[in-house]
């Protein structure tokens, strides 16, 4: 089995998980009402964003210092409370900054203190207990975030408002105002984790692919055929998005192709 | 009126021209083998156990359901059946190696149906045949031989849920050809050598039924009627319960062959969803889902396919002749309820027939 | 060696294809009397409908990984369906954006044929209403000709469905006027009496179960019967409640989607007389004026409820059945 190459990539992809594979909100479903109901625009993802990074950086590293002396039951109301306190003087900084933005988002800034991506990520790293490495995964989930939320903000903005960061877009003169309201949040949503799912498979079939090229074209000569035991060969290319298919093995195509 | 509300279907008989046609064999006469025990020359001079007795040494074999008729005969007899019934229901389109031999030797077989009714008591005797005919050139009498004909009616399925006068449990129902073998057994003193079978099918040049000598091979038989065509498929069986041979030179015709088939058809693979219309629930005769059982036995979900009763499916292949998406139905939930059957089987010995289900499934895949 | 094939060996003449066919048919009479009340533009917006149609169904297979086939007309039978629910006056990008929506959001992602969880045509018109629905209730007046191509610039007029909602008496038309359709409405719904024909065609060929239809409009006939929203006779409510808006046309395309709908036949009564209620319930108290689409997406999410239950009532009997014996 050709897997090597599939091993490393999944080992180097692991290490910056966050980004790539744990995407808190494609992958684990953490702190999806905010991507869902409040990237109206890319100005309201931004606050978001803000607010769930202040909040959550020095939560985390709070908690991976001092999460192992509380008990259970108290962790969970504390970190609120805590980010909660983080809050309140950051909302009205943004409110100077962007009052309409703010009023519009309402009720979700204040939610941010007890969003599960918080919750999640505080719980373990209070059982693991190292604070840089707790600082390390932190910003890796608050980048993946970021580029959910931004990318959501964005995509909703242009299509149902016409305009990017408040500024109107000229060309962009169709308006479909379903996606402004959270129902169309949902299906953005949906569409980037299936993308991301499909162009992550594609990566992970096509190494694979080059791998078993690599490997076979040492066994054999150059202008051999793949082996039979090409594991994807057989499935639908639904599961093979790569669509290559089924290559007749070295004795020829079997009876009945 | 009730035939409007009953569930199953209304078939296209195509039975014609074979079951008018005269009965031709295809025998050896050096396979003929006689028995123990002496032809008999008076009938009435017998009774039920001499009749039961020429039944075994005989060994034949019901048709309908493969069971010895000697076994038969002594369970009528012990539960006291009052209505015997030769059964000429032959409700598969093609098929007609029951109603044929009942016309063409219906003296063997209305005497063979005599020593039956003799054998398990005094019972009332009757055949059995089906009504939803049309386009018959033969003639069907209302009785034949003194003997009465009820016509069932019904839509297919009928073999298995035929409504006779009396229930179930009084009711004995032997396949007209064990009838006619018993006779023989009885004034001729020969064994079961032979069976009924009907050739049919639109690659066959001449449709008939015929007398064929047990282990005659597929092929054999196939070229006494002529081909006209390569067929695609051969049958042995109905066409809708019937299994694909595929290997007619070397599979043999046995006691329960009732038809041999050979279709040519250029049907195209079509590969279409479930589109969930619902026509299987509607048809399915024992009012069970076939569009949730399939589903059910492809993925393999053991709990869904024991909540909706798989076990219950009579795999008569109602459910996938309707289906328009062409999908094999009935094919997979009598697989799934094979399957469970093994499971619940606490001696846990794989079935033969299983096995080869499962050979004939790879086989596909 | 031949190839084994697994009884039954002989099929019904009914496919896939049959079966959407059928549906095709009856939505180009309904086209024919949608052209002779607002020209050739309704003909030509079904057309443009079913093109993109068929563009997203290639996209998206080719995405899946299933074979393109020209077989397959369940595309087609919502890219036809969808223009029919919306005024004749609608724009052309408003056509497209709902068959896109309907294809590429609502049907394919679940699976696409036969696994669809809500029916793609609700889906769509629910989008669009959402987004134009200055657009998608205006409605042109009938036999007036309108422009094939471009905006429509004409008047617009309010239907039977909008007074009702704020209130007022319709005053559209007798009887006769709104079951001819010589109203302002939906441009394949109007016509009540061609569509009942079309219901009787379906049911007699055996392409939608009768029960979903007839146990639909039999429970909002009874609703608005009993409980008219304006100050008129029972009668008139029914008739006013029953030809305003796509009632009849939904009932009979969008209910009984095969896909989505349960598949015993009592089921299927308890779900269209379920179905009748939350569309009244909906008219009634609801945003828009017809939100039939709306109602008949939660519908569908709670369809195979019925199925369920219905099975497990059968279930017991038939374990009754089996003790017995």
């Amino acid at each position: 089995m050709y897997l090597n190459k599939i091993r490393q990539h999944s080992r180097r992809v692991h290490r910056f998980s966050g980004l790539l594979t744990g995407n808190p909100v494609l992958s684990l479903g953490l702190a999806l009402p905010f991507a869902i109901a409040s990237t109206v625009s890319l100005q309201a993802a931004f606050c978001i964003f803000v607010g769930i990074a202040a909040v959550t950086l020095p939560m985390m590293l709070l908690s991976a210092l001092a999460g192992r002396f509380l008990p259970a039951w108290l962790r969970f109301p504390l970190f609120s409370l805590c980010a909660a306190g983080l809050l309140i003087p950051l909302e009205s900084f943004l409110t100077g900054l962007f009052p309409v933005v703010l009023n519009s988002i309402g009720l979700y800034f204040p939610i941010i203190a007890v969003n599960t991506l918080l919750l999640f990520h505080c719980e373990k790293e209070a059982e693991r207990g190292r604070p840089l490495q707790a600082l390390l995964h932190a910003l890796l989930q608050l980048s993946g975030l970021a580029v959910v939320l931004l990318l959501c903000g964005a995509i909703r903005e242009a299509f149902g408002n016409g305009s990017l960061w408040g500024i109107s877009l000229p060309f962009l003169s169709y308006r479909l105002g379903g996606l402004l309201i959270p129902f169309g949040g949902c299906i953005v949503a949906a569409m980037l984790a299936a993308a991301a799912r499909y162009l992550g498979r594609l990566l992970r079939i096509s190494l694979y692919r080059s791998d078993l090229k690599k490997y076979t074209q040492t066994l054999f000569e150059a202008n051999e055929q793949l082996p039979e035991e090409d594991l994807l060969a057989g499935l639908p290319t639904a599961v093979n998005p790569a669509g290559l298919q089924k290559q007749p093995g070295p004795n020829g195509p079997k009876k009945g192709e | 009126m009730a035939f409007l509300f009953s569930r199953g279907l209304i078939l296209e008989q195509y039975k014609e021209p074979a079951l008018s046609r005269d009965l031709r064999a295809f025998t050896s006469p050096s396979a003929v083998r006689s028995i123990g025990l002496p032809p008999v020359e008076d009938p009435s001079s017998l009774n039920a156990d001499t009749i039961i007795a020429y039944a075994a040494e005989a060994q034949i074999i019901d048709e309908r359901d493969g069971l010895p008729l000697e076994e038969k005969l002594r369970a009528a007899r012990l539960r006291q059946a009052t209505l015997v019934v030769a059964d000429a229901i032959d409700d598969e389109p093609y098929v007609s190696s029951q109603l044929n031999p009942l016309f063409k030797l219906s003296q063997q077989a209305v005497g063979g149906l005599r020593y039956a009714a003799q054998a398990v008591g005094e019972p009332k005797i009757r055949i059995a045949v089906y009504k939803n005919l049309a386009d018959l050139q033969l003639h069907i009498p209302n009785t034949l031989y003194d003997v009465r004909i009820q016509r069932i009616t019904g839509k297919y399925p009928v073999e298995t849920r035929a409504k006779l006068t009396e229930g179930p449990e009084q009711t004995l129902l032997i396949g007209t050809g064990a009838l006619i073998h018993l006779y023989r057994a009885i004034h001729y003193a020969v064994r079961q050598t032979t069976c009924f079978v009907t050739v049919a099918g639109n690659c066959i040049a001449n449709p008939a039924n015929l007398e064929v000598q047990i282990g005659a091979s597929f092929s054999q038989v196939l070229e006494r009627c002529g081909l006209i065509e390569d067929p695609s498929r051969i049958i042995s069986g109905g066409p809708m319960t019937g299994i694909c041979i595929t290997d007619p030179d070397e599979e043999t015709v046995g006691a329960t062959t009732r038809a041999v088939l050979a279709f040519k058809n250029d049907r195209r693979d079509r590969n279409y969803h479930c589109i969930g219309c619902g026509h299987c629930v509607r048809v399915c005769p024992q009012g069970l889902m076939p569009v949730y059982l399939y589903k059910a036995a492809v993925t393999g979900n053991v709990s869904v396919l024991r909540r909706f009763d798989a076990d219950l499916c009579l795999s008569c292949g109602t459910c996938s002749y309707v289906c328009p998406a062409k999908l094999d139905l009935s094919y997979q939930i009598r697989r799934a309820g094979s399957l469970i059957a093994a499971l619940d089987d606490p001696s846990g010995s794989p079935q033969p027939e299983a096995a080869n289900e499962e050979a004939q499934y790879a086989q596909n895949l | 060696m031949l190839k084994t094939y697994n009884p039954p060996h002989i099929r019904g003449r009914d496919s896939n294809k049959t079966m959407m066919d059928d549906v095709l048919i009856v939505l180009a009479a309904i086209y024919l009397m949608a052209c002779y009340y607002y020209g050739a533009r309704a003909a030509v917006l079904g057309l443009f409908s079913l093109l993109v149609a068929i563009l997203c169904d290639i996209v998206c297979k080719l995405l899946m990984g299933e074979q393109l086939s020209l077989r397959d007309h369940s595309s087609a039978v919502t890219a036809l369906l969808i223009p029919l629910l919306l005024p004749a006056s609608v724009s052309y990008t408003t056509v497209a954006t709902a068959v896109v929506f309907a294809l590429v959001v609502v049907k394919y992602p679940f699976g696409g044929v036969g696994n669809n969880l809500f029916n793609p045509a609700a889906g769509g018109i629910a989008f669009v209403c959402i987004c134009f629905p200055r657009e998608v209730f205006g409605y042109p007046t009938p036999l007036e000709p309108i422009e094939i191509f471009g905006k429509f610039e004409g008047r617009l007029l309010y239907s039977a469905a909008y007074t009702l909602k704020a209130g007022g008496i319709p005053t559209g038309g007798d009887f006769m006027e709104m079951l001819l359709g010589n109203v302002a409405g939906p441009m394949g719904a109007t016509n009540a009496l061609v569509v009942c024909a079309c219901l009787l065609y379906l049911i007699v060929r055996r392409t939608v179960h009768w029960q979903a239809p007839v146990c639909f409009l039999l429970t909002c006939a009874l609703y608005a019967y009993l409980f008219p929203r304006v100050a008129i006779s029972s009668w008139l409510s029914v008739m006013y409640e029953l030809f305003s808006g796509y009632l009849i046309l939904g009932a009979i395309f969008m209910l009984t989607d095969p896909v989505t709908s349960p598949k015993r036949a009592i089921a299927t009564a308890l779900y269209a007389v379920f179905a009748g209620g939350v569309t009244m319930l909906f008219r009634q108290f609801g945003g828009f004026e017809e939100s039939f689409a709306f109602s008949l997406l939660l519908c569908n999410a709670v369809a195979p409820v019925f199925d369920y239950l219905e099975e497990r009532i059968r279930h017991q009997i038939r374990r009754r059945q089996r003790a017995k014996i």
